[in-house]
């Protein structure tokens, strides 16, 4: 059976050139497998190793049947890295060494769960759900590495989403009286929005309730266009009283929408924080326990790990919180703000129904 | 029934929404005190509160939430001393288009300071969305240090949702580590 491989592109950026790879990669194909480009869910990347985003990957990764490298300068002679100008022969050649591995690979995993377990393999047609990919590191979840990658789905990449585009820029540009407007991704000149950085504000021009749906998408491989531009005051005032949402919202709303439950790659969960002060809870993207974690977190310091001790049924809900209030620079840290705590004695009744009263 | 008598004061200066804030809550017609204004209020709004609004809510059983709005001018603070006992917090609200909105925060936050040390505390700031309005976040930075770790969000008074996030917050600050049974 012929089986489709998804595949992204990781750091190759411009309309024209992305379509024509796009083209050479979907065009290819034998009776066993054909690739298809992806922007979720791929199984093999395409590193650009000359591009940020692609030395990012490659301090992760190593070449691969799941990582194809192109680089201008030769990287190693390893058969999944080819040579820039990307030449179509090259790529096809590069693809069928990929395909035929990945296809293999897939055999003998399925062959292992055969092995080990009888009743698995009435699903041995049937994708394996972890070569489904959820975090950003491909082969951590190749047969033999579940445990770790469980652990490594607990974890993203703030980059590869619009989250990371909108911080990266904002620090850039710190302390900038300048607007920075976003081109939609895929896009030459689309607006997405304009960010004026002293304000605290963002302008979208197809109004505030069209910017969710780019908070949760993958954008590893995918260029957000920015420019700074200046405006005069009157411009400004004119832009900003309409389709406006905060900066802060913004931020906030995006992190959550990026975590999904995931914690930012490199986060210690052991490191004990407290927060500065309360987020604007009212006009933020909620979750259920963020109220209660906002909380803990503004009267005492406390680790990631000790607030899930605390909470553990919003394991979740504390990923996300922590995500996106990190991403707002509200937390400082350090054991020297542990304050010992003298506990109010609670009526538990009366406040379990005040609690009642306001899910209600 | 052990503290059968439980109330929420909502606090704050005149125009800042308190009267709209126990309509919002209460279960029952709230018990208003509104008279034409003939002081220096009337130049900011036509009625206001001369001694305070009163709303409930049922909790069940013979629990009562009694919820007191206090009059805002300054020269009605001998009657917010009185509103002390059984008190479980203090919901100040904060009209962020005043002029004056830091003096107004710094003095009602220095008037309930004992109430709030013995109970707790959630800011709402209101009318963040008029025209010459004070951002949300000046205002927030108006806050003491003391006051930092208490919950400050944007509010419209006549918003339910909005009054349940800060009555719900401000419970929480009494005790974060309380686990929530909404069950009964």
């Amino acid at each position: 059976m012929k089986r489709a491989i998804n595949i992204a592109l990781v750091g190759f950026n411009g309309f024209r050139y992305l379509n024509n790879l796009k083209y050479l990669i979907e065009k290819h194909g034998n009776h066993k497998f054909n690739f298809k480009v992806v922007e979720t869910g791929a199984q093999v990347r395409f590193v650009n190793a000359d591009s940020p985003e692609g030395r990012d990957h490659l301090t992760r990764h190593q070449p691969s049947f799941t990582t194809l490298v192109a680089s201008e300068k030769p990287l190693s002679d390893s058969q999944y890295v080819i040579n820039k100008p990307i030449k179509s022969a090259a790529i096809h050649q590069l693809l069928d060494v990929a395909g035929s591995a990945f296809i293999d690979s897939q055999h003998a995993h399925t062959r292992d769960d055969a092995n080990t377990d009888k009743k698995a393999k009435q699903n041995v047609t049937k994708m394996p759900e972890s070569f489904v990919e959820k975090s950003d590191k491909s082969e951590d979840v190749l047969p033999g590495g579940k445990g770790q990658a469980k652990e490594e789905l607990r974890f993203y990449q703030p980059h590869d989403y619009l989250q990371g585009r909108i911080l990266q820029a904002l620090s850039k540009n710190k302390g900038s009286d300048d607007c920075i407007r976003f081109i939609k991704p895929y896009s030459q000149s689309e607006l997405l929005m304009t960010i004026s950085i002293a304000d605290g504000l963002v302008y979208m021009p197809e109004g505030v309730n069209k910017i969710d749906k780019f908070y949760g998408i993958l954008m590893a491989g995918t260029e957000v266009k920015t420019q700074i531009v200046q405006m005069d005051k009157n411009h400004k005032s004119e832009l900003f009283s309409s389709g406006c949402m905060s900066l802060d919202k913004l931020i906030w709303d995006s992190a959550v929408g990026a975590s999904l439950g995931r914690l930012p790659k490199s986060t210690d969960s052991s490191t004990t924080i407290k927060m500065k002060y309360w987020p604007n809870l009212s006009r933020l993207k909620l979750r259920g326990g963020f109220t209660q974690i906002a909380a803990l977190w503004t009267q005492n310091s406390y680790s990631i790990g000790q607030v899930r001790d605390f909470l553990p049924q919003y394991s979740q809900q504390i990923n996300a919180f922590y995500a996106a209030a990190s991403a707002l620079d509200l937390f400082e840290g350090g054991e020297h703000l542990m304050v010992t705590e003298t506990a109010k004695k609670v009526d538990k009744g009366l406040f379990n129904r005040l609690f009642k009263w306001i899910k209600s | 029934m052990k503290n059968s008598y439980q109330k929420i004061v909502i606090a704050g200066p005149v125009g800042s929404g308190k009267t709209t804030a126990v309509n919002t809550m209460s279960d029952i017609p709230v018990v208003g005190t509104e008279v034409k204004a003939s002081d220096e209020t009337k130049l900011l709004k036509e009625n206001t509160t001369v001694a305070m609004d009163y709303g409930t809510v049922a909790l069940g059983g013979k629990q009562k939430l009694h919820i007191y709005g206090t009059p805002g001018q300054k020269r009605f603070d001998f009657m917010w001393d009185m509103l002390g006992e059984n008190c479980i917090g203090v919901v100040l609200l904060v009209d962020a288009s005043a002029k004056d909105f830091k003096e107004q925060l710094a003095f009602f936050l220095g008037k309930f300071s004992d109430l709030i040390a013995k109970s707790s505390l959630a800011v709402g700031v209101t009318k963040t969305d008029e025209p010459g309005a004070a951002q949300f976040r000046e205002v927030r930075e108006a806050i003491s240090e003391e006051f930092k770790r208490y919950p400050v969000f944007e509010v419209d008074a006549r918003h339910k949702p909005d009054l349940m996030l800060l009555v719900e917050a401000l419970l929480f600050v009494i005790d974060p580590k309380i686990q929530v049974d909404v069950s009964g």
